[in-house]
């Protein structure tokens, strides 16, 4: 690759593979927290007949798409985590990186790739598989659009780390916000949006748009509607509110480093 | 190359407002060598900060080779080498060698002039046997030695460098400083220094700013350091028997059973004072001491000098 920040992923790879034991173990314990967390809804379901009116494999697909978001977006975002970031301002290693000839964004999202995130990400697509094979769903077009949540959570996933991050140059701790934002927003996602209030089901489909990431896009899948507004024809929507998230989150970040105080010496 | 006019930083919380810096002015030409040295707090790291583009100022102006740092600090970094003595800038976990290929890479080096000058810096510091060998196990002045590189490498034209002996034994400190007149030398490299070892300054630096509470008490020379704040010579005398010491034109400093330190000042002429001793006294022992460089800051800080032997010394 012939840009800097390709030489920077590749210098984060070459040392992680120096501790190969602890990366197999990391990546093994994801796929089992996303396995066991797809679990559940089938147990829950398999009790109480369904969760507000969704079939278990219904759920899972929620989870899939949610999990896969996620692994994909924190195997670049590990750098702009509000606890790693968090230590970098503090000790002073933001300074470094601007003092360097690149974008500080694009510097923090490429040097500390995780490759374990990979596997999250390939277990929560596993997921996403195998329940759209049991609803009978899957097929090209609904493969398509399955891919592009996940996408979409992932670049929604990094826009809250953002946002996290350029809290973090106010007060250090402010970005604990920004996870309340990403965990718990993902968290949400991973249940049908029924259960929610329908003030709630607004704010975390137009405001802070996990919705329609997620269940939007699997609304779509399944072919059916949620309630009040939501439903397929919101899908079109997703391209233009998760670009007015994401450069939202581009512009906090800006604001951030302006405002950047730096650290004692 | 660099001028400051009226830079001013404050840092403010919610409960007080802190000025770390407090309309600094000073310009710094092409090719010089200034020390920027002060007391703990006073601002020097601060200011380094905002010449680099890493903070920005909250009133005044500072241009770094034509760039105002903080608007243009992609451009500027590109120009300019900067190493943080108590923080890396190279890759832990890798060998020496990466890093610097990761720096090629970062800058845009071209291959060839990478390989070059690599070897040259590799010479210079003698580096060759560190280069496969991860960062983090180097000693703390072979890491230095790395640091300083790695900086270098790009062929800045101007150097930022914060306490960069801090920690070192004499011969890493020796090494490091060679290193950098050398380059102030040969390659004309702007270079600003803050350290607390004044060793570094006398060695180095041909002008010294000294800071203190945010503000500069003296810009010049640091031989215009000892007139400037005439701390006269010292006479150093062992007498053959214990008993009070009194010359016109010295000041006693202190004793201790037949020695006795006095101080000079320059008004004074020390030959004179000299005979005036020889005459009262039977003394063992004389000797003249220059005063060192050391002491002179060290009386500014502790009384906060207002002096200086060019324009910006007064506050």
């Amino acid at each position: 690759m012939g840009s800097p920040y390709g030489a920077l992923a590749g210098a984060k790879l070459r040392s992680l593979a120096s501790s190969p034991r602890l990366l197999m173990l990391r990546s093994a314990g994801d796929v089992v927290i996303v396995a066991m967390e797809a679990l559940a809804p089938l147990l829950l379901v398999s009790r109480f007949g369904s969760i507000a009116g969704w079939s278990g494999p219904e759920v899972v697909m929620l989870i899939g798409v949610a999990r896969t978001g996620e692994g994909l977006a924190l195997i670049v975002g590990r750098g702009i985590d509000p606890n790693t970031f968090g230590d970098t301002v503090r000790l002073g290693r933001f300074d470094q990186i601007l003092t360097r000839p690149v974008s500080p964004l694009l510097w923090l999202l490429t040097s500390d790739v995780e490759l374990r995130f990979v596997f999250r990400a390939v277990a929560g697509a596993g997921v996403v598989l195998w329940s759209a094979h049991s609803l009978g769903v899957l097929s090209p077009g609904t493969a398509a659009v399955l891919a592009a949540a996940a996408v979409s959570s992932a670049v929604f996933v990094l826009s809250t780390l953002v946002i996290g991050a350029a809290m973090t140059f106010r007060t250090v701790e402010g970005s604990d916000f920004a996870l309340l934002l990403s965990n718990g927003g993902m968290g949400l996602a991973a249940f049908p949006l029924e259960v929610y209030s329908s003030a709630l089901r607004l704010i975390f489909t137009f405001l802070v748009p996990v919705g329609l990431c997620v269940y939007v896009p699997v609304l779509t899948v399944l072919d059916r509607d949620g309630p009040g507004l939501l439903g397929p024809g919101l899908l079109p929507l997703l391209p233009i509110v998760l670009g007015v998230f994401g450069g939202l989150s581009l512009l906090a970040w800006r604001r951030g480093i302006r405002h950047y105080e730096s650290t004692g010496s | 190359m660099i001028s400051a006019q009226g830079l001013t930083k404050r840092f403010s919380t919610r409960r007080s407002e802190l000025t770390a810096v407090d309309g600094v002015d000073f310009d710094i030409a092409d090719g010089e060598f200034v020390g920027y040295v002060g007391p703990n707090g006073a601002g020097k790291s601060t200011t380094i900060k905002m010449m680099c583009g890493i903070l920005r100022p909250t009133a005044g102006r500072i241009v770094v080779d034509g760039l105002v740092p903080c608007d243009d600090r992609r451009k500027l970094s590109r120009r300019m080498g900067v190493v943080f003595g108590q923080r890396s800038q190279l890759w832990w976990d890798l060998p020496l060698r990466v890093s610097f290929q990761l720096v090629r890479r970062l800058y845009g080096v071209e291959p060839l002039a990478f390989q070059c000058r690599l070897a040259q810096l590799t010479d210079l510091l003698e580096l060759g046997p560190l280069l496969e060998r991860p960062v983090r196990a180097l000693s703390l002045g072979q890491r230095m030695r790395g640091e300083l590189a790695a900086a270098v490498l790009p062929a800045p034209r101007v150097l930022f460098l914060d306490e960069p002996t801090i920690g070192l034994d004499i011969e890493a400190k020796a090494a490091v400083r060679s290193f950098l007149a050398e380059l102030n030398r040969e390659q004309g490299t702007t270079t600003v220094l803050t350290t607390h070892d004044l060793g570094d300054i006398v060695q180095l630096c041909r002008r010294i700013l000294i800071i203190d509470h945010g503000r500069v008490i003296y810009d010049g020379s640091v031989e215009g350091l000892r007139e400037a704040f005439d701390v006269g010579r010292g006479l150093v005398v062992d007498l053959f028997q214990e008993g009070p010491v009194e010359v016109e034109g010295a000041i006693l400093l202190r004793s201790e059973g037949r020695r006795h330190w006095l101080q000079v000042p320059r008004s004074q002429r020390t030959a004179d004072v000299v005979g005036r001793m020889l005459a009262s006294y039977e003394v063992e022992d004389l000797t003249v001491e220059e005063p060192d460089i050391e002491d002179v800051v060290r009386r500014i800080y502790r009384e906060g000098g207002v002096l200086g032997d060019s324009s910006n010394g007064g506050s």
